[in-house]
């Protein structure tokens, strides 16, 4: 099975499980959980459930297209569902028959992992799922987000989509990953690989990349003051996004990362409660300290 | 009565292995409670479980609780009847309240009331079935796990998600229900086999049904499967497969029908330092490794997959090709480290911090670089300065390292290999490997002196940088592990007989912190690694308060190897009879003093003295004072404290026969110099006045 189709089955899976198959978000992000159909949609008791392919980029993971393991450019495959269903573990094994992996003829495994993002003021309880000891899934019951405690709850399930690939295909470089039944990932993908290894770690504009976060950084306020946190929200991605070439870059010293993280966390923070008090009113929230 | 059993399953989302251990040994607490309460008797609780079954089994339960006698306490007594002997009103309101007439109501004493009115009733027994539908929710809402979540409208707190409640007595159903989940008879078998529905008939049939769904839930069956296969493969295999206690365990609650999964890897891999193949194999994997009779790593491994082996094939693959990649990416880093001398790794360490206020890694480098060349030279050891100084120059070169970036847990291990590959003696290179150790407080100390004195270096400054900080471990707050710092330091030094004044070596450490890091605190460090080594005295046998009579010349000298000694020498001398008496009037010397509060010289006019036993006693005292003195500078305090020995039957007879507070002032004064002589003579060697 081709990368294109294992996305086509994933979508026609989660399509029958009664998600909204939407879009990848039009923004640089580190992860799914930043595409606003994750972050808001988390947050009220409104019913969710949606599944789609995200870009993600990780600026510090680029290995200018030498490691056979690592990029700085990747897919997730990402499904929210709220309330969670009850045999959401066995709904979630059956989408990996869908793309041919029986559970009979494979091992599989749940490893303890908490996941958690400090940026996004946000942390849950989960695994990750070994597949014959790869991991290809990262399964979370949201506990928080923007440091609300949530209610309902959402269950978050990212799969790696190259990994996933790799196993399905019995690759052991993910530039051998068949895209189509002709093109491989490497044809699509090595050259920004290389390129933005580049930038990421030698280019990137340092001054421009700290101008930009504190100025956008201001705008967020004032944009969520006003209510229009979507808006705002892109704002808190580009934010990150400057903070993860930083990072790449090595400009950001350790007590300097802690304060740019909360500075992040902080803003995020705005936007939820700008989404919340629009959208729900009369909900008392609960805030913790986070 | 006819009896059956009682079962329980909670069947919930993955939960890991200090979950599942933690949570059987709670059911089978509060289960015995519960039951307590609820006058069901039972033969016995059990408790066991894998990753998403947690079981209770009560075996022998009666169809009926216990009848008992309840007591419902009323008005005082002298309100039962009035003057006329008729029942009061109310005497007749408590009788109706409690559904009875007057004439049935007793009398009991009862405390801080006196007389008072009561009404025995007996409570019939109850169907076990409804006792049990309301002590296993209550059993289940009380589990506590080291991290709780919600996940339905409830808002139950629990490990992970319930998702299914078995509950039956004998081959009843026990009806209750938690978060939003109600109880019934059915379960579901082998995740690998798609989690069939599993109807139990009965709570004894339990077991057995689960079997036939090859899940076997008894923690010590499936530890014994586990071992077995192990075993069975060591034999096959003609090597060792290296049966972790650890990686046990945690496999265990991973499988609920564990199969042994073997393959080999490339050769090559077993260039990397051992060290790193098991981590890679135990900590990432969840492998087994493999070694031959020698103990040394083979390149074979054996994972453990949850369920029978169909695809047994693919799960070699898939298993082999994971462990070749995390192979490949540590083969990577190690490679190119080794291409990088280690004083670019040194370079670096110059952008770590360590501490605000503390500095930068390098800072603290050079602090111990520096420890360690005082300690060469004031350790009562001859050592290898140059190895000392080679090693300590390097002891944190590793945490910059792309390997140590990467696998943080072998930071000091690998510093061993990147020493060795720059041209690093064999012995420094091991100093700088063993910088960390002991890492546990059984576990070995430095090979070598020169190894001893780097580590201790390293721990005198971490020490004083935390106590400088005001970061003085309290009650369970210990976050940078000092207690076993000051504990590692404490064996270095005694096992090693090393002679170091650790009151300047303190104080040395702290000289060499940055100014912003302000406080000094050298009495309070001194009396922290004081409480480590009299845990390490009482541990090798010797008395809590043996220790305690050293401690003032600890926290003066500093020097523990000597404390250590005068603790054994006391201790050896302990069991003779004569001691006692000896310490004993020690101790009552030592009272008269305190009472007496004057200046005393401790040089009595032996003119003045007016009773023989005076005489004989300061006679004694004076011909022993020499020669204590000379064994005291000996240290040969086993002949010190059996020469006190030799005063006990003067001694006696002087505190029989002589009245030390006589009317005469003078008199007085100079019984007490006389006490005071003999207090100075023992307190060179301990404070004996603390065994008690």
């Amino acid at each position: 099975m081709n990368f294109q189709d294992i996305i086509s089955k994933l979508n026609q899976y989660w399509a029958r499980q009664g998600c909204a198959v939407i879009q990848p978000y039009d923004l640089e992000k580190g992860a799914g959980t930043f595409n606003p159909a994750t972050f808001f949609g988390s947050l009220t008791s409104k019913p969710n459930s949606v599944a789609y392919v995200e870009p993600c980029r990780r600026p510090g993971d680029g290995r200018f297209g030498q490691n056979p393991n690592r990029l700085g450019k990747y897919y997730q495959y990402q499904v929210v569902i709220k309330p969670p269903l009850a045999d959401i573990q066995q709904v979630y094994l059956n989408s990996l028959k869908a793309v041919g992996i029986d559970h009979a003829e494979h091992d599989i495994r749940w490893i303890e992992d908490d996941w958690e993002s400090p940026t996004l003021g946000a942390s849950g309880v989960g695994w990750e799922v070994w597949l014959d000891g790869m991991e290809v899934t990262q399964f979370t019951y949201f506990q928080q987000m923007a440091s609300y405690e949530l209610n309902p709850i959402s269950v978050e399930i990212t799969y790696g989509l190259e990994r996933l690939a790799m196993f399905v295909q019995k690759k052991k470089r993910i530039y051998d990953i068949m895209w189509t039944d002709r093109l491989t990932y490497g044809e699509v993908h090595k050259g920004i690989e290389e390129q933005f290894s580049h930038y990421n770690f030698e280019e990137a504009d340092v001054e421009n990349l700290r101008f930009n976060f504190d100025h956008w950084e201001k705008e967020v306020r004032g944009l969520a003051a006003k209510g229009y946190y979507l808006p705002a929200f892109d704002l808190v991605m580009k934010c990150s996004q400057n903070f993860n070439l930083l990072d790449a870059r090595g400009a950001i010293s350790v007590s300097e990362r802690a304060v740019l993280i909360k500075r992040i966390r902080d803003i995020a923070k705005a936007c939820a409660s700008a989404y919340v008090e629009i959208n729900e009113p009369s909900e008392k929230k609960e805030k913790t300290n986070a | 009565m006819l009896k059956r059993d009682a079962l329980l399953e909670v069947r919930i989302e993955n939960i890991p292995a200090r979950f599942v251990t933690s949570a059987e040994e709670q059911l089978k607490k509060y289960a015995a409670e519960l039951l307590a309460e609820a006058n069901l008797p039972c033969e016995g609780i059990e408790a066991c479980g894998t990753y998403k079954r947690l079981v209770l089994y009560i075996s022998g339960v009666p169809s009926k609780t216990e009848e008992r006698t309840q007591k419902a306490y009323g008005p005082a007594a002298r309100l039962l009847r009035d003057a006329a002997g008729n029942f009061t009103p109310q005497a007749a309101g408590f009788a109706r309240a409690r559904g009875t007439t007057p004439d049935k109501l007793g009398v009991e004493t009862v405390p801080n009331k006196g007389e008072v009115l009561v009404f025995e009733s007996k409570v019939p027994g109850r169907p076990a079935v409804k006792a049990l539908a309301e002590l296993f929710p209550k059993a289940v809402a009380r589990l506590q796990f080291p991290k709780n979540m919600v996940w339905e409208a409830s808002r139950f707190r629990f490990a992970r998600p319930i998702r299914s409640l078995l509950a039956l007595y004998g081959d009843k159903p026990v009806a209750f229900s938690v978060a939003g989940v109600k109880s019934g008879r059915v379960t579901v078998g082998l995740s690998a086999k798609g989690s069939r529905p599993l109807k139990i008939a009965s709570a004894e049939k339990y077991f057995k049904a689960l079997e036939h769904a090859n899940v076997i839930v008894k923690d010590a069956d499936r530890l014994e499967a586990l071992r077995r296969e192990i075993e069975r493969l060591s034999k096959r295999m003609k090597l060792e497969v290296e049966a972790d206690p650890e990686l046990l365990s945690e496999n265990l609650y991973l499988v609920e029908y564990p199969v042994c999964v073997v393959d080999g890897y490339s050769q090559d891999f077993l260039k990397l330092p051992p060290e790193l193949v098991h981590l890679v194999m135990k900590k990432q994997l969840k492998f087994f490794t493999v070694a031959n009779a020698a103990g040394t790593l083979q390149p074979y491994f054996v994972g453990i997959r949850d369920g029978v082996s169909k695809g047994q094939r693919n799960v070699e693959e898939g298993f082999k090709n994971v462990l070749e990649a995390r192979f490949r990416d540590a083969i990577f880093f190690y490679t190119r480290d080794l291409a990088v001398p280690l004083s670019d790794f040194k370079d670096k360490l110059g952008a770590v911090t360590f501490q605000a206020k503390l500095g930068t890694m390098a800072d603290k480098t050079a602090r111990v670089e520096k420890l360690a060349a005082w300690l060469c030279g004031n350790c009562g050891a001859a050592v290898n300065k140059e190895e000392v100084a080679a090693a300590a120059a390097h002891v944190y070169s590793d945490l910059t390292t792309n390997l140590v970036r990467e696998f943080t847990e072998l930071q000091g291990v690998m510093g061993y290999y990147y020493a060795k590959n720059s041209g690093m003696s064999e012995r420094a290179s091991r100093a700088v490997g063993e910088f960390y150790w002991p890492v546990s407080a059984k576990s070995p100390l430095p090979s070598s002196k020169e190894g001893a004195l780097v580590s201790l270096a390293g721990k005198l400054d971490t020490l004083a940088s935390d106590f400088a900080l005001g970061l003085i471990p309290s009650g369970s707050e210990d976050p940078h592990g000092l207690r076993r710092q000051a504990l590692g330091l404490v064996r270095i030094i005694l096992e090693n007989g090393l002679t170091i004044n650790l009151k300047e070596a303190v104080s040395a450490a702290f000289a060499g912190l940055p100014p912003a890091a302000a406080s000094r605190a050298v009495e309070p460090l001194l009396d922290f690694i004081w409480q480590r080594a009299e845990a390490v005295f009482t541990e090798a046998g010797y008395r809590f308060d043996e220790a305690k009579a050293v401690r003032d010349f600890f926290l003066a000298g500093g020097d523990l190897l000597d404390c250590r000694d005068r603790v054994r020498d006391i201790n050896a001398l302990r069991g003779n009879p004569d001691f006692a008496g000896i310490a004993m009037a020690f101790k009552r010397a030592k009272n008269i003093l305190r009472q007496a509060k004057l200046p005393l010289s401790g040089t009595p006019d032996e003119n003045s003295f007016k009773q023989d036993e005076e005489r004989a006693l300061y006679g004694g005292i004076k011909a022993l004072s020499g020669r204590l003195a000379a064994h005291v500078a000996g240290r040969d305090y086993a002949k010190g404290l059996s020469e006190l020995l030799s005063i006990k039957s003067s001694l006696d007879n002087f505190f029989e026969k002589v009245m030390v507070m006589a009317e005469d002032p003078k008199v007085r004064d100079n019984r007490l110099n006389l006490i005071k002589s003999l207090v100075n003579l023992f307190e060179g060697i301990a404070d004996l006045s603390q065994l008690q």
